[in-house]
């Protein structure tokens, strides 16, 4: 229940960062038209407001004990999703030193052999077969050139 | 029908209609890259080429472009263009279900249904239908946006607040970047990089394919298994099935040709309305979003019919219909066709033939597509173990070929994770999705019309146009709720007990 009021919590932070950017800019400009911060500052706060909402409704149902949460997730699960995403920005950190191509081949092989539990011969030929397609693809056919990174 | 003939006489512009499709479909299917950016890429191709030819080639581009993005959308959940977005709401839980070959049919089916619709409206409507978007000024455009996220954000479900927090959170998302009037830097935080905003396909691939890779983790194997066995009748629908929804697949043509007519509207709104009025009147709404077929044929044939309505602006008035009529005006005018009241007048052998290409290439992509499906099912069966690394794999590759920065693809890592824990929250993704495609068209008439009216607020009720549109939402906002107190007030009717 309190990773639910959490989200809630969480978008009005952000969404609060967004209206205090939105007050630095011009409501209205000098000949009384709106100006390029109306709109932003009318929607945040209009997203505050059903925030708010949200929240309190969600706090409401919790002291009434009417909201069940939803089916919980295992920790293995858990950790694989967070395995998952380190893996994502280990491999964007790495396209500028390695290249793009390189590291998404690592990323493709480390998904399949330690999380799928390919076979080390299968996840290094996936690997390298992927690699070569998206270069054809992408670089060859479409003209979509990747960063190389050191290799450059 | 000299149109026809001068296409289905001629080896070579069948030639490039069949190269057009084919590329189309193939580019098209790749996330975040669709029909736009495959016309764009291809147009040098063009400049050798005759006018008829040209034109011939951009337009099967831009229609195999349509049917492409649904490809991606049926099988990994990932669209490959804003058009092909709804498909992935019934499209792909029938993936899921074993039913790809099916889906895919279907969505091929429903797609010529709406193709032949749009062809058959261009030709027979071209005159009408340009009168009648000349009257829409920035007042009728804002009230008919508007009216578009109330009737398609999902504001007649049970709980409408996370709808209304979803599609206000993507007008918000979309405003960030340089003001187009102004040019104030907006929430920019200082970046450079966020001068351009936060791309569209950026926010789509993020929410909706990296993070359906984090929800597939929670799905333990035995879950994930489909049918290991299945026999060839069982790719394509029965022809029942697609008898039930072929009224469904016409109204999508016929709303999606209306819509896709109106300069700047395009596919997405076609498809998003086209879906929103199947829910509506269907006997089961609860079915939708859980494979349901009408689901998933009618916004395909409002996608491709939206095709042969945008062509109507772009050839009569000069102005692109959609963001893919645009490159296609772009091309008409480097092979020497002048846009226009007068195109039709000066150049009516090349307009009837590139028109009549449309419905060539209809044909040709149902035929192809068809044949392919025992492919796809196949595929997507053998390849569900490397699907998450393949999925991931091409949401990378698909937000760095778009604008070839590395700082989307941190968006993209971002917007996974805004998607994944709105989903577990109950927040609806698709109106984040349609706020920020709506966002920037419906500022520029919002503050259009108040500088035309001399900030007079009452310019939006002025003309009936508007007051249609702006009566449309009151209904579609208060009806439900007159319904459900209605509802209540019966069920707790002393003469209930």
């Amino acid at each position: 229940m309190v990773l639910r009021l959490l989200f809630p919590i969480f978008l009005i932070f952000a969404v609060f960062i967004l209206l205090t950017q939105s007050l630095k800019l011009p409501i209205f400009t000098a000949n009384g038209m709106i100006g390029p911060g109306f709109l932003p500052m009318v929607l945040a706060l209009l997203i505050i407001f059903l925030l708010v909402i949200e929240f309190v409704s969600i706090y409401w149902k919790r002291q009434q004990n009417e909201n069940k949460d939803g089916r919980t997730i295992s920790s293995i699960t858990i950790s694989k999703q967070v395995f998952f995403m380190i893996a994502v920005i280990l491999t964007l950190g790495l396209v500028n030193v390695i290249g793009m191509l390189i590291s998404l081949g690592l990323f493709i092989f480390v998904i399949l052999f330690m999380m799928e539990k390919r076979s080390l011969i299968n996840s290094g030929v996936f690997s390298l077969l992927s690699i070569v397609i998206i270069y054809i693809i992408f670089d060859v056919l479409l003209g979509i050139s990747f960063p190389m990174g050191m290799l450059n | 029908m000299d149109g026809l003939a001068s296409i289905v006489t001629s080896p070579s512009t069948l030639l490039w209609c069949l190269i057009g499709i084919t590329i189309g479909t193939l580019v098209g299917a790749l996330p975040g890259i669709g029909s736009i950016t495959a016309m764009a890429i291809l147009l040098p191709i063009t400049f050798g080429l005759s006018p008829l030819n040209a034109l011939v080639l951009l337009i099967s581009i831009y229609l195999g472009g349509q049917y492409g993005g649904r490809i991606s959308s049926i099988l990994i959940n990932v669209p490959g263009d804003a058009g092909a977005l709804v498909t992935t709401f019934d499209g792909y839980p029938m993936a899921q279900q074993g039913k790809a070959g099916h889906a895919l049919t279907l969505s091929a089916i429903g797609s010529f249904v709406g193709g032949l619709i749009g062809f058959l409206g261009l030709v027979f409507l071209i005159g009408v239908i340009s009168n009648f978007a000349i009257a829409f000024g920035p007042a009728e455009y804002f009230t008919l946006l508007v009216f578009a996220l109330i009737a398609t954000s999902g504001v007649t479900e049970s709980k409408p607040i996370k709808s209304y927090i979803s599609v206000i959170l993507g007008l918000l998302i979309a405003m960030i970047g340089l003001d187009p009037v102004s040019g104030d830097q907006r929430m920019t935080f200082g970046l450079i990089e966020l001068w351009d905003g936060i791309s569209f396909v950026v926010v789509a691939i993020g929410i909706f394919g990296l993070s359906e890779v984090l929800v597939r983790l929670e799905k333990n194997k035995s879950n994930r298994n489909m049918p290991t066995k299945f026999n060839f009748l069982s790719l394509f629908p029965k022809l029942v099935d697609i008898y039930k929804t072929l009224f469904s697949m016409i109204r999508g043509g016929i709303i999606g040709f209306l819509v896709g007519s109106l300069p700047g509207a395009g596919a997405s709104i076609a498809t998003f309305l086209s879906y929103s009025v199947e829910k509506k009147i269907s006997k089961n709404p609860e079915s939708f979003g859980k494979g349901n077929h009408k689901g998933l044929s009618a916004p395909e044939s409002a996608s491709n019919s939206s095709v042969g309505g945008a062509l109507i602006p772009t050839f009569s008035l000069g102005v692109p219909g959609s963001a893919s009529a645009a490159i296609l005006l772009g091309g008409m005018m480097m092979v020497g066709l002048q846009p226009g009241p007068q195109l039709l007048n000066e150049s009516a052998d090349i307009v009837w033939a590139a028109i009549a290409a449309l419905l060539v290439a209809n044909i040709l992509l149902l035929v192809l597509n068809t044949l392919f499906v025992p492919f796809f099912a196949i595929l997507i069966q053998k390849a569900e173990p490397y699907l998450t690394a393949v999925i991931a794999c091409l949401c990378f590759i698909g937000v760095y070929a778009y604008r070839n920065s590395l700082f989307d693809v941190g968006l993209l890592i971002f917007f996974s994770l805004v998607g994944y824990f709105m989903r577990k929250n109950g927040y609806p993704l698709a109106p984040l999705l349609l706020g920020m495609i709506l966002s920037p068209m419906l500022e520029q008439t919002f503050r259009r019309a108040l500088l035309l009216s001399d900030n007079d607020y009452l310019i939006f009720i002025n003309s009936p146009i508007s007051i249609t549109f702006v009566a449309l939402s009151i209904i579609i906002l208060v009806l439900p709720r007159i319904q459900k107190y209605r509802r209540k007030k019966k069920d707790s009717s002393p003469l209930n007990y």
